[in-house]
């Protein structure tokens, strides 16, 4: 009987049976898991009960985990490139630790003493942000970020600038509480596990489902009403949704003037320089207008500050916040939402009335008494059961930052934000709108040799805090700069092409972990791949002279690197899921997690934390060696010992601190921590007691309490912004009447004019230009599917059984007005090019709509699969014709939301036709593998002794 | 389902070994048989029933449990198959020593009548029995009837008899009884197909999957490959074409040139046009078989393929090793 | 007594957890391995609990099901007569169809004969496999108790499934076929799966459609 050939053969089958905790990894949900183990072998992955973030179940990935262990595709010892052979052809030569980390040493040490910034680290599906943001900061470069850009970093700004929180691993919809819920483009999301739990839930009691998409597969599947929209348009229907909320009065005016600014005064001076500014007092309180005239700073007002009118003070005109967003929304009828989004202006008008109706009309009261910053006592606490939540439909479009500030500004207007059957945030959220941080504005703060002045990501408030020299960006990603200005996660996808065309300036090295770059997160695949290996003509170097790729597999990426560092699989090393980073915490309260090795080490693999502490280590980086010698010697120990500031109590784990263990959030590092989660499941959880639990932004015990366990530096409401002055300071700054910096093309002028308005506003997706509109009529979606992690599935043995290969899904009625039909062949073509797909009908998308799965396609001698496999030769992937610039004028610019770079992924238009070729267009060349596949023609996995 | 050779030649080759000793019960009864073409008909039904049971060993993939495969005989038509497959396989063998080794003396003798219809008989039944196992499943749509059993004896006596008649030129009346079976199994097995096309026409998502709504569309079974490398009572949908086209050739083969022929023999056509009925039969039962069970409609179609309505799906996720770029 | 799985499919979003924590768990348990041909090629594999996705209707009346189909080990099991050497069989004391695969011979008769599609044969082994209700699961007693139960039970993420005796009325999975009217699969080719699925139920909207009218007529 034909064995499988596992790759650990030194395991051989045994009876004995452990079991061990740690955190999946699989995607990034981070569910808590036990691994049962025969022997050293994996026999079984299931979710850990107590973990507050799934709950005892786990999803297909996560069972998968053993053929991810066992997987061929693994790197398994140091590669450098073959002297010689050319970048992304995956010639390699083996090599050993030391040889890779001297050569990296060596770079960076030059680099490091020369010019910081020209070292580019960035990061792709990373949970160790915390780590490698300090880390970066260290090395003293601003060209530092995690993959937030390609991502969702709309969702994350938007949130943060709007309510200090967001959805995602920020904030969550109630659904235990909720009657009526309305999710916006979502197909799986981080908290995937949860977010199944908790729509269970609301199915449980019977809670109605509305789901906002333009096509209906998974969660959409059970909704109680599908809303096709047409992609790009749903700020339209939030404005509309708003627009019918305030004709009808269906709106929460107490919340609204309690908890945010709806009241505070905005300057009226068109074309002069405080336009849209606040009346702030000399302390730089926001002013507001009682009924009776009087003028008094916000928190006097005890939320009875009007919400309309107009107030002549100072010589100038002034108008309540609310005010400016009505006017916005007067403009928003349904009928005008109707003709954008497709969706029959009745069914906006419903939907506005049935949320407004049960917000407003079916409160729920929980018998929780809490005191809010106005010393008020509450006896009870008011739930409003309408819950909303969204994801990259709404974040992956170039006007997706106004989109969701659109849509929490809905959620304040019925007052949903952090009460009971509605928005919660999760800890250490809420945080000031948005939280105080910013990196070092100055090329003066990035010197040789010397950390850098301050964190390196965050969020302006105004454009002094911009890294821009007058037009010119700090940042080889041009974050922060006037092209996008609030990139509060940086923006990877911008890196390659920058660092090709030296464009703000020439990089070193660059160095990217956990992210595949050169194939499914990038676009424009083919050109990104060239300027990867593109090379100055004179001398013959290589534009981006070095490239090192810390990965764990096999990827399309690696075989452009010139070093490869192993990395080892996530049950074979320790990490911390931290509240420095992105928590794991569930509404309720505060939690986070730690991963332990579970199986031994595959060959020479090492823990990319652990590689990067002896890169710290060997360049004597400060805050990681004290006078040349070593602080940490592992990971492990920096997750134990690091502080965020010396002294402070704070670091990477919030449980089981203090000498003994016996503190929780606030201690003295305990260098037995990571044993103390292991022998816990894994995991440590703090349970808010239930006045803490709602209306956190302004409840005084709650911030009281936060403050203490330093989530806010100070215990003081967090005023949710209604109205976002910081973006009305760019606006100015783009009209020139910004006092401090401001750009000096009129291109940057005229963008940050159009697009940085102080209340939510809809504007066409960048790609719609009316040149482009008519010749390419669809508009191109992926979706993720819950069984593959973006590229990772695809060398799981099981995983990629589930899906290999990917149709192209068309509205038959479409199809038909486009004589196309059923399972045959066509072109789909971009403005910047074409590819071929197989089409495949569904009813279950809108019109004008076409979508497929995302990153199943693969590159032929990657992940160690047979080139003919079908992720090569029958799966396609759609970045190849996703423009990763704008054109004509904008050509300068990237496909990005103008506020904060996040990558437009789903604004490509396209037309469909008729293929003559029957196969998948255009295919890569094949490269090397570097490592070899396994030509096993049966799999029989077993922990059975005895057994085949 | 899948068309396994094993379960072709299994059937075909029992079908023609009861369709010889058939008609050598027949020749026989209406004497005049010479004992050498006797010989040959008995040795040719012992040959077609050997390969057949040869044939059905390959059908089971596990040897070392063979036997056990009598102990349902209570409930399991295929344990029942093997008894009387294995009687009509004795019976023949004996009826074939008979023959051979004691010769003319024996074929006279009251005995030796009887055991041959007794072959005949244990034949009939290994038939019945065979045709009962398909016959009797529910979940194979197409093959759940009376029909079955009707279509499968007939068919298998008309091959048998087309065989036959390379050795032993049957005489007039014999061949006005073979037009008659031709005609007779021509009706038959069009009813028969009708019930497969009425099978495909019972594959509805509303009692499959619960889904209230019609036409259904198929998006995933699972895995993107459909199961039909480790489930064979599926297989990918035949094309109609294919299906016409095998149909067609299958019919024309196993009625109409056996009709043609025999009638062009019985109008004085020289006997040699006999040796095409043989073949055309033995072509046609191949192109039958195959289609019996390579057209055959199993209810959980359901979860591999899309409504009827519109070409189904799956079957052109089969056969697509991805061609050579150029 | 008669196990069975009820799956609600009001709440099955077709994640394919359950048919890979079948697998996960079975490869390795008492009835696998559950094998996969040429894993790192055009891969094929065995699979005990498959995910059937189906729409229907024409949009925007779109309806999207998700179906997990494993074995509904029936009542009046179809699979168990025809098997000839008695592998197939259904205990009596608990109604679960097992395969003995010491005495299958591999005719795969009892794959023709199961309407569902859920036996799957190994060709290496030469016999048939599938589910087993996770019977080495559920009656290990050295497993901690919430650990006695099916794998895709265990781990299905929207809490779509729910195991037990259906032959016991106060059990939870007889509560919800009555309640929820739950139903079987094909009930016309009478095998009477003991395996329900609870059918969707939808939540209307509150607001009458009269209403809705005079709302559009005279406001929007
Ligand atoms: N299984 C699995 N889970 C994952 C991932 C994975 O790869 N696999 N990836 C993780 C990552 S990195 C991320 S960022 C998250 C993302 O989680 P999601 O946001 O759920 O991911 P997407 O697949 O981008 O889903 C976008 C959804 O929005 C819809 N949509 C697109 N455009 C619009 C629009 O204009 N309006 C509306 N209303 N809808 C629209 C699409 O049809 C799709 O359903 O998932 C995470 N979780
Ligand atoms: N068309 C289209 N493109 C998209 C999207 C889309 O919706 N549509 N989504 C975008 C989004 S939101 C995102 S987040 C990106 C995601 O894209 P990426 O961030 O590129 O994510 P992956 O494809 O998962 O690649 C991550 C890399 O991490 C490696 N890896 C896995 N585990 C480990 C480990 O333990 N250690 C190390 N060192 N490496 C490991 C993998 O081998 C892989 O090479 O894709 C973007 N691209
Ligand atoms: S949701 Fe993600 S973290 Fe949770 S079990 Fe699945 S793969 Fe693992
Ligand atoms: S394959 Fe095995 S279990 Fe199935 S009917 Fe044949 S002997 Fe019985
Ligand atoms: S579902 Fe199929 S295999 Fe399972 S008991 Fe019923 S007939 Fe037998
Ligand atoms: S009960 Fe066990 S064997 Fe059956 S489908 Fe569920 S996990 Fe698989
Ligand atoms: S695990 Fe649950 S939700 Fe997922 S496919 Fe199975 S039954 Fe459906
Ligand atoms: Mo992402």
């Amino acid at each position: 009987m034909a064995n499988t050939p596992l790759i650990i053969s030194n395991d051989e089958p045994q009876d004995e049976i452990r079991r061990l905790s740690t955190t999946c990894y699989m995607c990034a949900c981070r569910c808590g898991i036990e691994v049962t183990l025969q022997g050293d072998r994996v026999r079984f992955l299931s979710g850990i009960p107590e973990n507050p973030v799934n709950k005892g179940v786990w999803c297909a990935k996560g069972g998968a985990g053993i053929m991810t262990e066992y997987s061929p595709a693994r790197l398994q010892r140091p590669l450098m490139r073959e002297p010689g052979a050319p970048r992304g052809e995956g010639h390699f030569v083996p090599v050993d630790w030391e040889t890779a980390l001297d050569k990296v040493t060596e770079w960076l040490k030059a680099i490091r003493a020369s010019d910081p910034s020209r070292l580019a680290y960035f990061t792709g599906r990373d949970q160790m942000q915390a780590f490698n943001g300090y880390w970066a900061r260290q090395f003293g470069t601003p060209n530092w970020a995690a993959h937030g850009g390609f991502c969702s970093v709309n969702m994350a700004s938007a949130g943060m600038y709007s309510v200090g929180g967001s959805f995602w691993e920020f904030g969550w919809p109630d659904l235990d509480h909720a009657r009526w819920f309305m999710m916006f483009g979502v197909a799986e999301d981080h908290p995937s596990n949860p977010l199944k739990l908790a729509i269970s839930a609301l199915k449980d009691r019977g809670g109605r489902f509305v789901v906002v998409n333009p096509v209906k597969s998974g969660y959409g599947a059970l909704a109680d009403e599908w809303v096709p929209i047409r992609p790009g348009t749903d700020g339209a229907l939030i404005l509309a949704f708003m627009h019918v909320l305030i004709k009808e009065g269906l709106y929460d005016r107490d919340y609204l003037s309690h908890w945010t600014n709806a009241p505070a005064l905005v300057r009226r001076s068109k074309g002069q320089s405080g336009d849209g500014l606040l009346m702030r007092s000399v302390d730089g309180d926001m002013m507001v207008v009682l009924s009776d005239g009087k003028i008094v700073p916000f928190f006097e007002a005890k939320g009875h500050g009007v919400l309309e009118g107009a107030v002549h003070c100072q010589g100038e005109e002034w108008e309540p916040a609310f005010q400016v967003l009505q006017q916005e929304v007067d403009r928003a009828t349904p009928a005008w939402a109707s003709e954008i989004t497709g969706i029959p202006k009745r069914t906006i008008v419903r939907l506005a009335l049935e949320m407004g109706r049960i917000s407003q009309q079916q409160p729920l009261m929980l018998p929780i008494g809490w005191t809010d910053v106005y010393g008020q006592e509450h006896r009870q606490t008011v739930g409003r059961p309408v819950a909303f939540h969204a994801m990259r439909g709404l974040a992956a479009h170039t006007n997706g930052f106004q989109t969701i500030r659109g849509l929490f500004d809905l959620m304040m207007l019925l007052g949903v934000v952090d009460v009971p059957g509605g928005f919660l945030y999760k800890s250490p959220y809420p945080k000031p709108a948005p939280p105080p941080v910013k990196p070092a504005p100055d090329r003066k703060d990035y010197q040789p040799n010397q950390p850098a002045k301050a964190p390196l990501l965050g969020y302006p408030t105004s454009p002094d805090d911009l890294l821009v020299d007058q037009d010119t960006p700090l940042r080889i990603d041009e974050a922060y700069s006037w092209k996008y200005p609030l990139a509060a996660h940086g923006t990877i996808q911008n890196v390659v092409g920058n660092a090709a065309l030296s464009d703000p300036y020439a990089i070193d090295t660059l160095m990217i972990y956990m992210a595949n770059i050169a194939w499914n997160s990038t676009w424009n695949t083919l050109t990104t791949r060239e300027l990867l290996t593109a090379r100055n003509e004179k001398t013959g170097e290589y534009k981006i002279p070095h490239i090192v790729v810390f990965d764990a597999f096999d990827s399309e990426t690696v075989a452009y690197a010139d070093i490869v560092f192993p990395d080892t699989t996530y049950l074979e090393r320790w990490d911390a899921t931290s509240l420095q980073d992105r928590p794991i915490s569930e509404p309720d309260g505060p939690a986070d997690s730690i991963r332990q090795p579970v199986v031994p080490r595959l060959a020479k693999t090492r823990p990319n934390a652990d590689v990067l502490l002896e890169l710290a280590n060997r360049l004597e980086l400060p805050g990681f060696t004290e006078g040349g010698v070593p602080k940490y010697r592992s990971y492990a120990d920096f997750i134990q010992l690091w502080e965020t500031e010396p002294g402070s109590g704070v670091g990477l784990l919030a449980g089981y601190r203090g000498a003994n263990g016996d503190q929780n959030l606030v201690g003295e590092p305990n260098p037995h921590q990571l044993e103390a989660y292991a022998s816990k499941k894994a995991f440590w959880q703090y349970r808010l007691p239930d006045a803490h639990r709602y209306y956190r932004m302004a409840n005084q015990g709650y911030l009281n309490w936060a403050r203490d366990v330093k989530f806010i530096n100070q215990a003081k409401a967090i005023v949710l912004q209604l109205y976002s002055e910081p973006l009305q300071t760019f606006r100015l700054a783009g009209q020139g009447l910004w006092p401090g910096k401001k750009p000096q093309s009129p291109l940057l002028r005229e963008r940050l004019n159009t697009y940085f308005s102080p209340v939510p506003i809809w504007y066409p997706p960048l790609e719609d230009r009316p040149e482009e509109r008519d010749a390419f009529p669809l508009r191109i979606l992926t979706q993720r599917p819950m069984t593959q992690y973006h590229s990772w599935g695809s060398h799981n043995a099981w995983l990629r059984q589930l899906l290999n290969e990917n149709p192209l899904y068309m509205n038959p009625k479409k199809a038909a007005s486009l004589g196309l039909h059923d399972g045959q062949w066509v072109w789909i073509e971009s403005r910047i090019g074409r590819m071929t797909a197989k089409l495949r009908f569904s009813d279950a998308v809108e019109p004008d709509t076409v979508w497929t799965w995302n990153a199943i396609a693969k590159g032929p001698g990657s992940w160690a699969l047979d080139p003919q496999s079908p992720e090569v030769r029958r799966a396609v992937l759609i970045n190849h014709i996703i423009p990763d610039r704008l054109t004509g004028d904008d050509a300068d610019y990237y496909n990005n939301d103008p506020i904060t770079g996040q990558a437009g992924w789903y604004d490509t238009r396209v037309k469909v036709y008729p293929s003559e070729l029957h196969e998948v267009w255009p295919a890569v060349d094949p490269r090397k593998p570097a490592v070899s596949p396994l030509p096993v023609d049966r799999l029989a996995y077993t922990t059975r002794k005895g057994a085949h | 389902m899948r068309p396994t050779p094993p379960l072709l030649i299994l059937t075909i080759g029992q079908g023609l070994a009861g369709g010889i000793v058939l008609a050598f019960a027949f020749l026989k009864s209406l004497g005049g048989l010479s004992q050498s073409t006797a010989e040959a008909l008995v040795i040719m039904a012992l040959g077609t029933a050997f390969i057949g049971g040869v044939a059905s060993f390959f059908h089971m993939h596990r040897l070392a449990a063979a036997r056990y495969v009598l102990r349902r005989l209570k409930t399991s038509w295929l344990s029942r198959e093997a008894l009387t497959t294995g009687l009509f396989g004795g019976s023949l063998a004996i009826l074939a020593v008979l023959t051979i080794f004691f010769g003319r003396a024996m074929m006279v003798s009251p005995g030796y009548w009887v055991w041959t219809w007794l072959c005949v008989a244990t034949g009939l039944l290994a038939m019945w029995v065979t045709a009962m196992l398909y016959a009797t499943i529910p979940a194979m749509l197409s093959w759940h009837g009376a029909l079955t059993v009707l279509a499968f004896i007939m068919v298998g006596v008309l091959s048998g008899f087309g065989l036959a008649a390379i050795v032993a030129p049957l005489n007039a009346t014999v061949w006005v009884a073979f037009l008659v079976l031709v005609v007779g199994t021509a009706i038959v097995k069009g009813m028969h197909w009708a019930h497969f096309a009425e099978a495909r026409g019972k594959i509805r998502a509303s009692t499959g999957t619960g889904l209230p709504f019609s036409p259904y569309r198929l998006q995933d079974t699972g895995t993107t490959k459909p199961p039909y490398r480790t489930q064979t009572q599926v297989w990918p949908v035949l094309s109609p074409g294919l299906r016409r086209t095998v149909m067609l050739a299958a019919a024309f083969l196993l009625f109409v040139v056996p009709l043609g022929l025999t009638l062009a023999q019985l109008l004085g056509g020289p006997s040699l046009l006999r040796f095409g009925v043989a073949v055309a039969a033995i072509g046609g039962v191949f192109l039958e078989r195959w289609l019996f069970f390579g057209d055959a409609t199993h209810s959980s179609r359901v979860f591999l393929s899309d409504e009827m309505a519109a070409l189904p799906r799956v079957p052109l996720n089969t056969n697509r090793r991805p061609t050579r770029v150029p | 007594m008669q196990l069975t799985i009820i799956t609600d499919l009001n709440k099955c979003v077709g994640c394919k957890s359950c048919q890979v924590s079948c697998k996960e768990h079975n490869t390795s348990g008492a009835f696998g391995p559950v094998p996969d041909e040429s894993p790192y090629q055009d891969p094929d594999g065995m699979w005990w609990n498959r995910i059937v996705t189906m729409e229907s209707g024409e949009y925007p009346n779109t309806s999207v099901l998700y179906l997990p189909k494993a074995c509904m080990h029936c009542y009046d099991a179809p699979c168990v007569p025809v098997c000839p050497t008695g592998a197939s069989y259904k205990r009596e004391d608990n109604g679960v169809v097992l395969v003995d695969y010491d005495s299958c011979i591999g005719c795969q008769l009892c794959m023709w004969a199961c309407p569902y599609g859920v036996r799957e044969f190994d060709e290496e082994e030469g016999v048939v496999k599938k589910c087993t209700m996770c019977i080495d699961r559920i009656e290990d007693d050295s497993l901690p108790e919430k650990e006695r139960q099916p794998a895709c039970v265990q781990s299905c993420p929207t809490h779509a499934r729910t195991f037990g005796d259906l032959d016991d009325p106060d059990s939870e999975v007889a509560r919800l076929v009555q309640e929820r009217q739950g139903f079987g699969l094909m009930p016309e080719l009478g095998a009477r799966p003991a395996v329900h699925y609870l059918p969707r139920r939808k939540a209307p909207s509150q607001v009458h459609p009269d209403e809705l009218d005079i709302f559009m007529g005279e406001r929007y």
